[in-house]
């Protein structure tokens, strides 16, 4: 029962969030294709955000719970320690480059803005190729949470269940006030 | 006897201030390891507990989600300041750290809260020099420059970005600005400017031309 219930719960919530921060991706690329620098860091902005508070509900909630589920009381749907730990670790470090990269975007295309000059549509282009390996890495990325890291989430019991949903919950309400009319 | 104790206060004060600053810093390379040896100098719980929620907490996608741009607890003072002239900021701070020679070793804005808590950590160290010389000149200086730069600098964001890590679920960085927050205090200046430009009843309440 609380793994149908949890199933569900990734489902709505970051399943559902990896789906619609790919609708976001998608809406760049086309600020991309028209070129406009302040559309562009609209996008880029808001893209930036929204990635920002899955990536804090998952480093903050999710995997510690995952971490300490696999520690305590690890249940045969789950692989070893060693395994789930190694898999954390990964999509940790991806996290740290998503931000890396979409943080060093974001001040690029702000001094666009500010600096409308030369080389605006080489340095587009070259958002374009970043943008691009950044969002295959996503994609591979996000196919391993939803292959693992979700479904060992499905083993927790019901009273995890309980503490963590509304953290999840919570965090990805969580958006700077700026986007919250969005 | 007294001077002793004054300089392992000194010196355990720029410890806290480092470990401060470094929390603030984005956890790359040595940043645990450097973490552990600085709370191994400090006695004060809250700043140990900090260091101990950092080592699985701590890592360098959180740190970007929470200080990169446009993220929820800016980390630059310029963010929390639009009534200054960036500009003018910035030329202050830099002022203020070439007067020392404070150079950082950080790949950050002279503003950033880790650059400006790591320019405390370094004049009480630096008053730790100069008290152990006997300089009391020097003691007096950098006595007076850090609490110049807390009021002037510090304590004009501190309170803010320490509601917005409070509400983070951050510990580490909940508990290193509560730590920092302590230290600094609240912004002296914050009503009067709060009220600003509007006039007070009794005194101003009027211009009066002046004479052709």
């Amino acid at each position: 029962m609380s793994a149908a219930r949890f199933k569900k719960i990734m489902e709505d919530l970051l399943t559902a969030d990896h789906l619609e921060l790919d609708t976001l991706f998608e809406q760049l690329f086309s600020a991309l294709d028209k070129g406009d620098v302040a559309e562009i860091h609209q996008h880029l902005d808001f893209f930036w955000a929204r990635l920002a508070i899955h990536i804090r509900a998952e480093n903050l909630h999710l995997f510690p719970f995952i971490l300490r589920a696999a520690r305590n009381h690890r249940k045969a749907e789950m692989p070893t320690l060693e395994v789930v730990e190694h898999t954390i670790l990964t999509l940790d470090n991806d996290h740290s480059f998503f931000m890396r990269e979409l943080g060093a975007a974001v001040k690029e295309v702000f001094e666009m803005r500010q600096n409308i000059a030369q080389n605006t549509a080489k340095k587009i282009s070259q958002l374009r190729e970043k943008f691009t390996e950044l969002r295959r890495r996503l994609q591979i990325h996000n196919a391993l949470e939803e292959s693992y890291a979700y479904r060992w989430a499905e083993t927790f019991n019901p009273a995890e269940i309980d503490v963590l949903e509304p953290k999840i919950q919570r965090e990805l309400e969580n958006l700077p006030p700026r986007f919250k009319g969005n | 006897m007294k001077a002793k104790t004054q300089k392992t206060n000194l010196l355990r004060e720029a410890a806290e201030w480092r470990l401060i600053s470094l929390m603030f810093e984005c956890p790359v390379g040595d940043w645990q390891q450097n973490v552990k040896n600085l709370a191994d100098e400090t006695d004060e719980a809250q700043l140990k507990t900090a260091a101990e929620f950092a080592k699985v907490e701590a890592s360098e996608g959180l740190y970007h989600s929470i200080f990169g741009p446009g993220g929820p607890a800016p980390a630059r003072e310029v963010s929390y300041r639009s009534w200054v002239q960036p500009g003018y900021l910035l030329s202050e701070l830099s002022a203020f750290y070439k007067a020392f020679s404070y150079q950082p070793n950080l790949q950050e804005s002279p503003d950033h809260i880790a650059v400006e808590t790591g320019f405390m950590a370094y004049l009480k160290l630096k008053q730790a020099f100069a008290n152990e010389c006997g300089d009391k000149e020097n003691v007096e200086i950098t006595a007076k420059a850090a609490k110049t730069f807390n009021d002037e600098h510090l304590a004009k964001f501190t309170e803010q970005i320490t509601k917005s890590l409070a509400s983070s679920d951050i510990e580490y960085l909940a508990l290193a600005s509560a730590a920092l927050l302590k230290r600094v205090g609240k912004d002296k200046d914050k009503k009067i400017r709060q009220i600003l430009p509007v006039l007070g009843d009794s005194e101003d309440s009027f211009f009066e031309c002046g004479e052709i």
